[in-house]
């Protein structure tokens, strides 16, 4: 019996052991993109918008610098502005109190591969809080449940319903979305995938619109 | 004294021809096949090479054999960038993704022998059993994947070919069907199909 138990375990350990690594050289670098919304927004319904010209940062490389300025920052915030405008929306300064409120944070983490929770960067250290010009609300994601397996980089664009912030008393998040994937070391090439992908973003989301 | 010779002739000829006869009765069999697998689901539909399978039959009758069969295969498929939703359209990604089944089909079979003699011996039969099966999808540096056990069934039809009267050794030449309950609720698969054809080299006793 002993030898018998002994045999299986042993052809079936070799088994397990055909299975083959994939062939992965073929996969390409852009990033992947993900969006998601809020089931019950109506996009048609919003007018303004506002988003930042310097965009979060979140690293976990010793790096002191929280925010990105400067021509990347404008060339990846400038194309999310030209895709908004292109769908009817119209940019306003902050204090004019803009319909929708879109937040974008790039993140950079070295040697990780861990499997997160759905909305994991949400509870990253230095990952920002949120607190707006008008007070803090909880905010609410309406992320169905998902599951990453998070390397390298992640640029994410959040947009809140600003509008309604005040009587909901609650923030919501009505769309997000994610650009993942492996960074390169140049830094115009890790722009252009963003361009790319923000690009991508709006076309696979065309609900989004005025 | 001629005579005699003769007939001391025929009857050792005779003696010869039984005993080859006799080892032609087979007892067990153990087999080691090559198998390619053509799938015809939507999740991978290009055919490997990359399947085999071991397998043990104990004759209980000249005609019928009880036993089983471990097998695996490796299916594998690059697809382009496309864009993918959910049920409910509330989201949506964007990739090109590398597709990737791996099963291990594990079986108890039963054969009929159509014959024992003979250069082929053909058989029709089925194995039915458990398939462990893992699902993934490989994107940029990600992975997705979702592994599970099913029930399988797998009819099919071969022939023995001897390759000698006393010669222990038989090739063994197959094509069948393996329909299984593996199912993915990551990648919406119901279940996962293939048809295959398999040719291997088998000992007897």
């Amino acid at each position: 019996m002993k030898k018998i138990f002994f045999f299986g375990t042993l052809v079936l350990s070799a088994l397990f052991s055909c299975e083959k690594q994939p062939d992965t050289s073929r996969l390409s670098n852009a990033f992947v993109v993900s969006s998601t919304r809020s089931k019950d927004a109506q996009f048609s319904t919003y007018t303004t918008y506002f988003v930042s010209d310097t965009i979060a940062r979140v690293s976990n490389n010793n790096s002191n610098d929280t925010i990105i300025t400067g021509p990347a920052a404008l060339t990846i915030v400038g194309e999310i502005k030209n895709q908004m405008n292109a769908r009817g929306y119209r940019f306003v300064a902050r204090p004019a109190r803009p319909d929708l409120l879109m937040r974008t944070i790039a993140i950079r983490q070295v040697n990780a591969a861990v499997i997160y929770p759905p909305g994991w960067w949400w509870g990253y250290p230095g990952y920002p809080g949120f607190c707006d010009f008008w007070g803090c609300y909880p905010p609410f994601y309406p992320l169905p449940p998902q599951v990453y397996k998070y390397s390298v980089g992640d640029f994410i664009t959040e947009t809140f319903d600003l509008r309604n912030a005040e009587s909901n008393n609650n923030l919501q998040a009505i769309w997000l979305f994610q650009l993942s994937g492996v960074l390169s070391s140049t830094e115009a090439t890790n722009v252009t995938r963003t361009v790319d992908g923000i690009k991508q973003a709006f076309e696979q989301s065309p609900y989004v619109k005025k | 004294m001629m005579n005699m010779k003769k007939v001391i002739s025929i009857v050792a000829f005779m003696c010869i021809t039984v005993s080859a006869l006799q080892a032609q009765r087979l007892h067990n069999l153990y087999g080691l096949s090559w198998e390619v697998g053509f799938p015809t689901g939507d999740f991978v539909s290009k055919p490997s090479i990359l399947g085999g399978k071991v397998e043990y039959r104990h004759f209980v009758k000249e005609h019928i054999s009880v036993g089983a069969t471990l097998g695996w295969n490796n299916f594998e498929e690059y697809v382009p960038r496309k864009t993918y939703e959910n049920q409910d359209q509330t989201s949506a990604i964007t990739t090109d993704n590398q597709r990737f089944v791996f099963s291990l089909p594990i079986t108890g079979d039963f054969f009929y022998y159509f014959g024992t003699h003979g250069k082929f011996v053909p058989y029709a039969g089925i194995g039915l059993g458990g398939q462990y099966a893992a699902h993934k999808a490989y994107y940029n540096i990600y992975v997705t994947d979702d592994k599970g056990w099913g029930f399988i069934a797998r009819p099919q039809i071969g022939t023995l070919v001897n390759l000698g009267v006393t010669n222990p050794a038989k090739l063994i030449l197959a094509a069948g069907y393996n329909y299984s309950t593996n199912k993915s609720d990551v990648f919406r698969t119901e279940n996962f199909q293939n048809f295959w054809l398999s040719l291997g080299i088998s000992f007897t006793n």
